[in-house]
This record gives C-alpha cells, sequence and structure tokens, in this order.
C-alpha cells in the first residue's frame, strides 16, 4: 500500500503542477459548491475525494460528494431531476443510463472547446463517439472505459504442471479458455484441487463470479450471454431490431443462464452473496483459478497489500460461445473460426455528466473536465482501487506506464492487449442503454437471482424477464423504444 | 431451601450474563473491529486488540478527515430532523393528550368518544410506512418539500405524534385536577394551567416521549432514502449506502456506525429509566 | 403499581345521558356563574385547540394520503416525466385501470413477498415472545445488579436498524465471523469438523436468519413489556401457591399466564405489526436474496415505486400490506380474546 500511495501523492503532485500551470489560481468559483453524486466507496468515488482539494485549491469552489449504494444510485439520481429537486449538479454514472437521463435532455451538452481540451480524439472509438452522445450531441465525458475481461491464474493454467492430466481428461490442451465449455472444463478441473498459490498450498476454487441479488453481479451474467446470443454482423443483441422483441429468452441466454447456475458447482459456495467487490478481492487474494470482472482486477492483482499472485494472472477476452443462437434463422451456428468471442462492453464505463439544472453549470462543468482530464484518468488507471480502467489510445499504448506502476512487461502488454483487443473487437455487444435501462436490468436481475437459487428453472426466469421486458416497453411506448435502441447501436436497417 | 435457593440465584446470574454477552459482544465486536487493518478482518475473527492484533487508528482518522465533511453533513441533518420532529411531537402530543384527559369528546361523524378517538390517533403508529410512499413522493414533489429538513420532520410527526398522544394520555390521566382546579379559581386560563403547572409536572411523560420520538426519527430509514437526496439526508442513508461497494470494509463501517450509533446509545443508557416508564405506560392497560 | 387517581373517567362507560358537548371535566372546586360562562366559552374553544392541530396534522398526513393512494392504485401513473403511449384520461397523463389488481393476481414475486413478510412476523413474534417471557421471568426476581442488566438489554432497540443489519451480515459471513469460529471451534473440540450452516447463502436459512436478526434487537423490547407485567403480580399469588405445593409449571399456568395474558397480547400485537413493516435490516444484509427468499412487501413496493416509478401499482401492493396488516389484527385479536375467555 505503501508504494502505491506514495505514486498516487507523486501522481498528485505532478497533476497538481501541470494544471495548475494551465488553470489560473484565481478563485474564480469563489464560494461555490459542487455538488458530485456516484456509488458509494474508493471505487470512482475515491478518486473524487483524492484530488477535489486539488480543484478546490485553485478555484476556490468548494466540492461535496454525495454517494449512494450502487442499488439506489440511479434513483436517487432520476429522482433529483424529475421532481426538480435539482439536488446534484455533477452526475458520475454508468454510461448505460443514458437513454434516461440524455434522452429527456437532463443533461448539459459538453460544449466544443471542452472536448477540445480533454484530446477527444485520444478516446477509443466507442467511448467517444458512442458511449458519451446521445443523437448528435455529446452530454459526458469519458472517464473510466468499461468492459468485461478474463482472469485466470496463468501459473496454473500454463504451466507445466497440470497440463497432460488435463489434456487426458478433456481431450485438448491446458490453455487460456476461449470458449465458455474450456472454461467451465478448466474450472471442474481445479475445483477444490490442492495448489500452490505463492509458495503455499492450499485448496482453491474453480471459478469465482458475482452472483449477489441488487448488485452488479448481472453483468457477469450477460457476458456469458453474450458469447451464445450475439449474432455476428446484427448490433442488436437485447431485443430484436424488427420489433423490439427481447431476446432475452432465446435459447441461447438460456442456455447461458444454466451455465452461469451450473458454475456455481465449481465456484466459492459464497458467491450467491459476492459482489464484483467481493471477488475482485478474493481473486487477488488467490481463492479461485478463474474470475471474470471489469478491468479493475488488472490493477489490483499488482498491488502488494492486496494481491498474492503478482505476475500469476493471465489477462483475455472473454470466452465465446462454442455456437451461437442466430434468432433470426431460428437456428444454432458453429462459426467456421473458432468460437463466437463477443466482448461485452458492459456498463458502458462511467462517464461525468453536469446537470442542466445545476445552478453552478460553469463550475460543475470545470470540475468534470479537470477529472476527465488525459493525465488524471491516466494516472487513475494504473492505480488499483480507483475503479478507473483505460478509455484511451494513450492509456492503452504507453506500456512503460504500466510497467512503472508495478506490472511485469509481459504481463502489462497481455493485460492491455486483452482490453484492446475487447474494446475494439467487431463483435463487440453494447450495454443496453435505451430508456429504462435501469428497470429492464433490474427485472433481469431478480429472476436470475431467483433462478440461481434453483426457486425457478432458467427458462422460466427469462420468460419471466422477457414478459416484464414487454411490459416495460408498453409502458415507455414500444414505437418510441424501438427507435432508441436502434440509434443506440446504429442499426442500418438491414 | 437454602440451596434451592442458591441454586436459582445462579441459574439467573448465568441467564443474565449470557444475554447481556449477547446483547454486548457486538457492539465490542464494532469496536474493535474499527481498529482492525483489513487484513487482520480477512484473516479473522479476531477478538483482543494488543493480543490478537495490532491495532491501527487510521480508519478513524480516515473518517474524521476526508469523510469528515460527508459524515458532519448526515450527522447534522439527523440531528436537525430528529429534535424538530421531537419538539412537533411533543407540543402536538401533550396538547391533544391533554385534551382527550380532560375534555369528553364526541364526534358525530363516527360517533366516537374519547375512547374511540384515542385508539383511532394511536392505531396511527402502526400503519405501514409502505402504503405512504407512493402518496409521500408526489405530495412532497408536488410541495417541493423533497430534500428539506421540513418535510422529513413532517413525515416522521405522522409516527411520533400517536406515541406522543398516548403517553402524554396516559400520563395526564394519572395527574390529580385540583392543582389546575385551584390555579383557575384563582384567575388563570386553561392555557396557562396547562403550561405552568401541569406541564412541569408531566416531566417524566415529556421526556420518556420526547427519547422514543428521537431514537425514532434518528433511526429511520426507508422515508430519509426517499424523501432526500442532499440537503437533509441523514445517518441511517448513509450506513446503508455502504452495503454493496463497501461491504466488505467492515473496519470502516464498524467506525462509522458507531459515530451514528452512539448519541442514541448514550441517551439510553443515562435515561434509561424514562424509555422503560414509557414502554411500560399504556401498554400495561392493555 | 400505585393506585392512581383518575379524575375523569377513561373506561369505556360514560354517562349515556350527554348532550352538551361544552361539557368540561366535573371540577372539584366551588363554580361560580360568572366562571362558568367564560369558562364555558374559553373551555370550548380551548377544548377543541387542544385537539384538533394533532387530529388535523394526522388526517392530513394519514387519512388524505391513503385514499389518495387507494385512488392511484386504480390508475397507472408513473413517475412524473415517463414517456407514455396515448394522452391518458382527460389529457391528464394516465388512465383509469384494474391492471395493476389484475396483476397482483399473477405477479409471483409478489406471492413469495407476501410468503417472506408473514413468515418473518409468526416466526418472529413467536421467537421474541418465548424468550422474552422466559428473559422476563429471570429479570423478575430479585438479584444485585438487575437495572443495570434492563440498561443493557436496552442497547440493541435504541440501535438503528440498518446498523443491526450490517451487524448481522457480519456475524453471519461464513468465513470471518464469531459464529463462524465458534462453529469451527466446538465441533473441534469433539474431534469434528466444523459445521457449516449458509446462514444467508441459502434461501430457506436466509429467511430464519433475519428472523434471528430481527430477533436480537428486539426481544428486549418484549423483555420490558412482560417485565413490566410480571411485576404487577401481587406476590402474596405465589405465596399462596408456594403453601400449596404447587410446581413451578402449575405457578406458571395458573398464575402467570392468565394474568400477563392482557399485556402478551399488546405486546404481540405491537411486535407483529411492527415486523410486518421490516425493511430495513433485508436491505443491508441480504438486499432481498438470495434468490427473492427475504424480500418483504415494503421492500417490494419501495422498489416498485422508486425504481421502476411504477406507482400505480406500488400502490396496488402497498393496499395489500394494508389489508394483511388488518386481517392479521382482526384475527390476532379475535383469538386473544378467546384464550382470554378459556382461561379466565
Amino acid at each position: 500500500m505503501k508504494r502505491r500511495f506514495s505514486i498516487f501523492v507523486l501522481g498528485a503532485i505532478l497533476l497538481g503542477g501541470l494544471l495548475s500551470s494551465g488553470l489560473a489560481q484565481d478563485g474564480r468559483f469563489d464560494g461555490q459548491t459542487v455538488v458530485v453524486v456516484t456509488q458509494t466507496g474508493r471505487s470512482i468515488g475515491g478518486p473524487v475525494e483524492d484530488f477535489a482539494p486539488d480543484w478546490e485549491a485553485e478555484t476556490g469552489g468548494e466540492v461535496q460528494l454525495q454517494q449512494f449504494a450502487f442499488g439506489e444510485l440511479f434513483e436517487k439520481i432520476i429522482s433529483s431531476f424529475e421532481t426538480g429537486a435539482a439536488s446534484y449538479d455533477v452526475l458520475i454514472f454508468p454510461a448505460d443510463w443514458a437513454g434516461d437521463f440524455m434522452g429527456p435532455g437532463h443533461l448539459e451538452p459538453i460544449p466544443a472547446e471542452l472536448q477540445e481540451q480533454l484530446e477527444w480524439d485520444d478516446v477509443v472509438g466507442l467511448y467517444g463517439e458512442r458511449l458519451t452522445a446521445w443523437g448528435d450531441t455529446v452530454y459526458a465525458l469519458p472517464y473510466d472505459g468499461d468492459s468485461h475481461m478474463l482472469y485466470y491464474r496463468k501459473d496454473l493454467v500454463d504451466g507445466p504442471e497440470y497440463g497432460a492430466e488435463f489434456e487426458a481428461e478433456y481431450g485438448y490442451p491446458l490453455t487460456e479458455p476461449q470458449s465458455w465449455s474450456q472454461y467451465r472444463d478448466i474450472a471442474e478441473f481445479f475445483h477444490g484441487r490442492t495448489v500452490e498459490t505463492a509458495g503455499q498450498e492450499a485448496s482453491i476454487y474453480g471459478a469465482l463470479e458475482a452472483q449477489r441479488r441488487n448488485a452488479q453481479s448481472y453483468w457477469v451474467y450477460l457476458s456469458r450471454a453474450a458469447g451464445y446470443g450475439k449474432v455476428p454482423g446484427n448490433p442488436c443483441f437485447f431485443f430484436s431490431c424488427e420489433d423490439m422483441t427481447p431476446q432475452v429468452n432465446n435459447p441461447g441466454w438460456v442456455r447461458a443462464l444454466e451455465e452461469y447456475i451450473e458454475i456455481r458447482d465449481f465456484g466459492d459456495p459464497n458467491m450467491i452473496n459476492y459482489d464484483v467487490s467481493d471477488t475482485r478481492s478474493y481473486f487477488p487474494a488467490g481463492q479461485s483459478v478463474l474470475n471474470i470482472d471489469w478491468g479493475d482486477v488488472g490493477t489490483i492483482s499488482i498491488d502488494e497489500a492486496a494481491s498474492i499472485v503478482a505476475g500469476d494472472v493471465g489477462f483475455g477476452v472473454l470466452p465465446g460461445g462454442d455456437e451461437y443462437w442466430d434468432y433470426e434463422a431460428g437456428e444454432w451456428v458453429t462459426p467456421m473460426d473458432g468460437p463466437n468471442h463477443a466482448p461485452f462492453i458492459a456498463f458502458g464505463g462511467w462517464i461525468i455528466g453536469v446537470a442542466a439544472d445545476s445552478d453552478v453549470t460553469e463550475a460543475a462543468l470545470d470540475f468534470a473536465a479537470f477529472m476527465a482530464a488525459p493525465e488524471m484518468v491516466k494516472q487513475l488507471a494504473v492505480t488499483g482501487g480507483t475503479g478507473i480502467n483505460p478509455s484511451r489510445f494513450s492509456q492503452l499504448e504507453e506500456v512503460d506506464m504500466w510497467v512503472e506502476a508495478g506490472f511485469d512487461r509481459e504481463s502489462a502488454v497481455d493485460y492491455l492487449d486483452a482490453i484492446l483487443n475487447t474494446i475494439n473487437h467487431p463483435n463487440a455487444v453494447l450495454d443496453l442503454r435505451i430508456r429504462g435501462s435501469a428497470e429492464y436490468f433490474q427485472a433481469l436481475d431478480a429472476e436470475v437471482s431467483r433462478a440461481l437459487v434453483g426457486e425457478i428453472d432458467a427458462q422460466t426466469a427469462l420468460d419471466n424477464v422477457a414478459e416484464l421486458w414487454d411490459g416495460i416497453t408498453e409502458r415507455f411506448g414500444r414505437e418510441d423504444q424501438l427507435d432508441q435502441y436502434r440509434n443506440a447501436v446504429g442499426w442500418t436497417g438491414m | 431451601m437454602h440451596g434451592r435457593k442458591m441454586w436459582r440465584l445462579a441459574l439467573v446470574y448465568l441467564f443474565v450474563i449470557f444475554w447481556s454477552f449477547i446483547v454486548l459482544f457486538p457492539f465490542f465486536w464494532l469496536i474493535t473491529t474499527s481498529f482492525k487493518t483489513p487484513i487482520a478482518v480477512a484473516r479473522g475473527p479476531l477478538y483482543l486488540p494488543f493480543i490478537d492484533f495490532a491495532p491501527t487508528g487510521e480508519h478513524w482518522e480516515y473518517l474524521f478527515t476526508s469523510q469528515r465533511d460527508t459524515v458532519l453533513r448526515h450527522f447534522r441533518n439527523s440531528l436537525i430532523v430528529a429534535l424538530g420532529s421531537t419538539l412537533l411531537a411533543v407540543v402536538l402530543g401533550a396538547m391533544a393528550g391533554y385534551g382527550l384527559s380532560r375534555f369528553r369528546y364526541h364526534w358525530r361523524l363516527t360517533g366516537w368518544r374519547n375512547d374511540g378517538i384515542a385508539f383511532w390517533i394511536i392505531s396511527n403508529r402502526f400503519l405501514p410506512p409502505a402504503a405512504f410512499v407512493v402518496p409521500f413522493l408526489i405530495l412532497y414533489t408536488t410541495a417541493g418539500l423533497i430534500d428539506t429538513h421540513i418535510g422529513l420532520i413532517i413525515a416522521y410527526t405522522m409516527f411520533n405524534v400517536p406515541f406522543a398522544v398516548w403517553i402524554m394520555r396516559d400520563f395526564f390521566n394519572g395527574l390529580p385536577i385540583d392543582l389546575e382546579e385551584s390555579a383557575r379559581v384563582d384567575g388563570a386560563t386553561r392555557w396557562q394551567a396547562f403550561t405552568r403547572i401541569v406541564l412541569p409536572l408531566s416531566t417524566p411523560g415529556i421526556v420518556a416521549v420526547s427519547i422514543f420520538s428521537f431514537i425514532f426519527s434518528w433511526n429511520e430509514f426507508l422515508y430519509a432514502l426517499m424523501l432526500t437526496n442532499y440537503d437533509a439526508i441523514t445517518l441511517p442513508v448513509l450506513i446503508a449506502g455502504q452495503n454493496t461497494n463497501r461491504g466488505i470494509e467492515w473496519w470502516f463501517i464498524s467506525a462509522l456506525t458507531l459515530v451514528a450509533v452512539m448519541p442514541v446509545v448514550l441517551i439510553g443508557l443515562f435515561l434509561e429509566r424514562f424509555i422503560t416508564r414509557g414502554l411500560m405506560a399504556g401498554a400495561v392497560k392493555g | 403499581m400505585a393506585a392512581r387517581i383518575v379524575p375523569y373517567t377513561t373506561e369505556s362507560s360514560q354517562p349515556k345521558r350527554e348532550v352538551n358537548v361544552d361539557q368540561t371535566a366535573a371540577p372539584s372546586g366551588p363554580v361560580g356563574p360568572t366562571r362558568q360562562r367564560r369558562g364555558s366559552l374559553e373551555d370550548r374553544i380551548m377544548k377543541q385547540a387542544f385537539l384538533l392541530p394533532a387530529v388535523i396534522l394526522l388526517i392530513a398526513l394519514v387519512i388524505f394520503p391513503l385514499l389518495w393512494s387507494l385512488g392511484i392504485s386504480f390508475t397507472d401513473i408513473q413517475r412524473g416525466g415517463a414517456a407514455r403511449a396515448g394522452p391518458g384520461l382527460l389529457g391528464l397523463g394516465f388512465d383509469l385501470t384494474g391492471g395493476n389488481y389484475a396483476r397482483l393476481l399473477r405477479d409471483q414475486r409478489l406471492h413469495i413477498a407476501t410468503f417472506n413478510t408473514v413468515f418473518f412476523v409468526f416466526v418472529g413474534v413467536t421467537i421474541q415472545y418465548a424468550l422474552g417471557l422466559f428473559l422476563a421471568m429471570v429479570l423478575d426476581q430479585p438479584f444485585k445488579g438487575r437495572n443495570v442488566a434492563r440498561v443493557i438489554f436496552l442497547l440493541p432497540m435504541m440501535t438503528t436498524p440498518v446498523a443491526v443489519g450490517y451487524l448481522g451480515r457480519m456475524f453471519f459471513d461464513p468465513a470471518r465471523s464469531p459464529i463462524a469460529d465458534l462453529l469451527r471451534r466446538v465441533p473441534a473440540m469433539f474431534g469434528a469438523g466444523p459445521i457449516a450452516v449458509p446462514w444467508l447463502t441459502n434461501p430457506d436459512y436466509a429467511r430464519w436468519t433475519i428472523v434471528l436478526i430481527e430477533s436480537w434487537q428486539w426481544t428486549p423490547f418484549m423483555t420490558l413489556l412482560l417485565l413490566a407485567g410480571l411485576q404487577t403480580i401481587p406476590s402474596q399469588l405465589y405465596e399462596a401457591a408456594r403453601v400449596d405445593g404447587a410446581t413451578a409449571l402449575q405457578v406458571f399456568r395458573s398464575i402467570i399466564f392468565p394474568l400477563l395474558l392482557p399485556i402478551s397480547v399488546t405486546a404481540i400485537l405491537i411486535r407483529g405489526l411492527e415486523i410486518f413493516k421490516i425493511i430495513d435490516i433485508i436491505v443491508v444484509s441480504t438486499g432481498g436474496g438470495p434468490g427473492s427468499s427475504t424480500e418483504s412487501l415494503t421492500m417490494y413496493v419501495f422498489r416498485t415505486a422508486l425504481t421502476f416509478g411504477n406507482y400505480g401499482y406500488a400502490a396496488a401492493i402497498a393496499f395489500v400490506l394494508l389489508v394483511l396488516i388488518v386481517v392479521f389484527t382482526t384475527i390476532f385479536l379475535t383469538v386473544a380474546r378467546m384464550i382470554t375467555l378459556r382461561v379466565n
């Protein structure tokens, strides 16, 4: 922790110096208070806590941070907008909620000068063009680039010890899993086995996945569903772009849920209560061989205070499905060139927006730009625990930065490759970002949760979800939703 | 016989100590956990500071430096709302309780007399907040009361007033009427008799009501979460907010919880007899 | 309890000839005509002035919203601003519909939430009454430090429920909690392996765990109430029983239980009604899971209203809860009355 901390301090000083050389220390926002709202915890909110004092010192403004548990964040923000309470000035929120925030005009458009100041071209395509904008207007600043990826103990998987035994049992070489069935096999193979971790012999779980209700675990499920349900060439994954029919209960999705349930047999029995904040603590503590999570695990794995597996972690693109369900053709398709990788841009990332009903708009925009500044996010991305993952080319190309942070060169390249391949993948799946997305996901989460504990089976659960989704769509207006969805995924009308 | 009594006493002590342990141990755990390092928690459970683990004050430091503004804000709001609601409940409750004790009412519309009215008032205490979620949301939005102290105070009064009426009425019933009457003979008005004679004599009842109202308002979560965003947000919301993202940070939550719980625990410890008396009043009558 | 002087009868036996609503309580001092007249007008005003503020507040905050909520439950009102299909009734932006109630019948999540809530109430009340009674009888014995014990017992009741939820979460953690430790050490003393109880990870266990947590917090409430009741039992009765050679069980059955009945009824009713409202502990410890095994009705209303903004349906669910409470109260009081008659 000490080394991390001192890098932080150094970074903060550097940043302070860099920024203050650019901005006048003129107290131009003297006496103004900017209220920032985001989720609780050190992740995402932590950087605001740490660096707000610098901004305050320069501009004379004051930053107040209001945090909520993730499960309540959406309703608090939307409430503030719709009840006219205007409680928050700066919002750091999941890009998924764009439909509800940007669509109805609750956010302040980002001025072109600010975009230039923030070097918009440096931002990876998806984040800069699609996720922070609605239609043609940019309403938010990219902050955290999100996508799900695969983590695995490469010392065990790629190492010499178990290859032969595995191959004898399963019929193919033991290596980074490319498909979900390989992932499952590896989990089964290692589950309960006594292996060596950081010099100690201990039994290990096959896989660790977040499965807690009302948290962020349903994205882990969606990562699986992508592999089985995303049709290459067709951007419409959650719904059919013809008529907004929910795809959530098609055979691809159902199979994904069945496997998500099955993985419980090869994982920590308590994962049913773990959210990602738990699994990304336990995996670096050496408790499992496999893990699916956002990019945070990478930086946590090299933090000596939190990880005992530094250097032993392999990074990969999400496994794909051996076959996928083509819902337009109504059949399973086995791709010619290997498993159907469909990296899931889970969450879309946290982005920073300014409320249109704020009464300190200028100060708010300034602070938002401060937090989203290229140098700032670069620093945050390499620091474990901040929750910030790369969203800019510069972050992904400067390997040295990562090596300095503590990665060994090989791992750094592996990590960055995995991320780049994920967010630039032609078959990448965008998360759902239309109006009511929080509601759609809540419905999904509740039913998936029930299936996970065996209350109902996978098909029934997803049928329920489909019905609920239709209800939500009807309530918002099917035509409207269809329009939004088509726009959101960039459907060209084929 | 002596032997039996000894046995009995020993058994009694045994249970008392056992149950006291069950009650107190979680608090002890909160205190020690707030001084543990994350590794100490993960390796846990560890019980005794200095013996099992090396205590650290860093979480408290974090709480009082980086988190200070946040905690203070929530604390201050909790205080304002609790005090305000208590005041309102005591005033309205004492007045209504006095009325129900000294006058005869008869509501033609429902045919209720004092007992019926009192019963109706008290029954409001048991209505589920869930039934009021929607109308309050709409009402407060329209009236601009969202995220205001007064808004939350009014909402809490809905629960505190019935209880106050119940306790105060019971209390006033136990107060002989002679003093008021002789004051009125001397020319005092009803109101003067109430405020100058009756109220001072009712201090125990008022204290009991105040304590209960304060504790309820301090601990309430649902309405606070629903009706406040930032300006009036209270401590329970802050604590609950640590739920998922910091769910694993026991050390931080313990420290925060202690801060939130401390005022009420202190009130309870020092004013226990009022609480007990308040609980027993009215309920014993059945 | 010392005899209390009750100047004005609060019993339900009111004089039947009551006509003039201005009559005040029977004064016990001299009454002159002048004072009577002035007292009349002043008293009439004051009489209303004392009671009305509280009553008006309650009508505004309780009656009115409840009626309004009932009305809302028959519409499809959404949280303001949600896009709709069509302008609705009279262009007001919503439609009248019985759809919410129809949905109630089909909604599995509602049925589960109802079951959970009822489970919490019945199991909770039973545990708390049994334990509370036992503790009250213990506390009834004279022993040194009794007052200290009473104070200590109050602590859980004063802690905010969300904090108690966290305590529950920490204490029922399968690996790092004292309870898990206990379940490791005790069997180890006998040479057995650790007992792993899926307190919060198994749906069926989780419900019980929630009840346990709730009971930790609120059993003291029962205890104190029942203790107060116990202390009104005159000691002569115990003496007489001892002289007659009655066993402890007989003493309990024929003296303690019957005399405690009124306050037991009150205590159980109050506690039961409180448990119906449960939400704080659940939100923090399990979030309603695993699955939906611990989601209560209040939680479901909360989610529907706040996350989904579906005000109409939320109002309908809330009414289910209200009806449940009324049914429970009625049944319980009826049963209580029967038992009281039987015992007496």
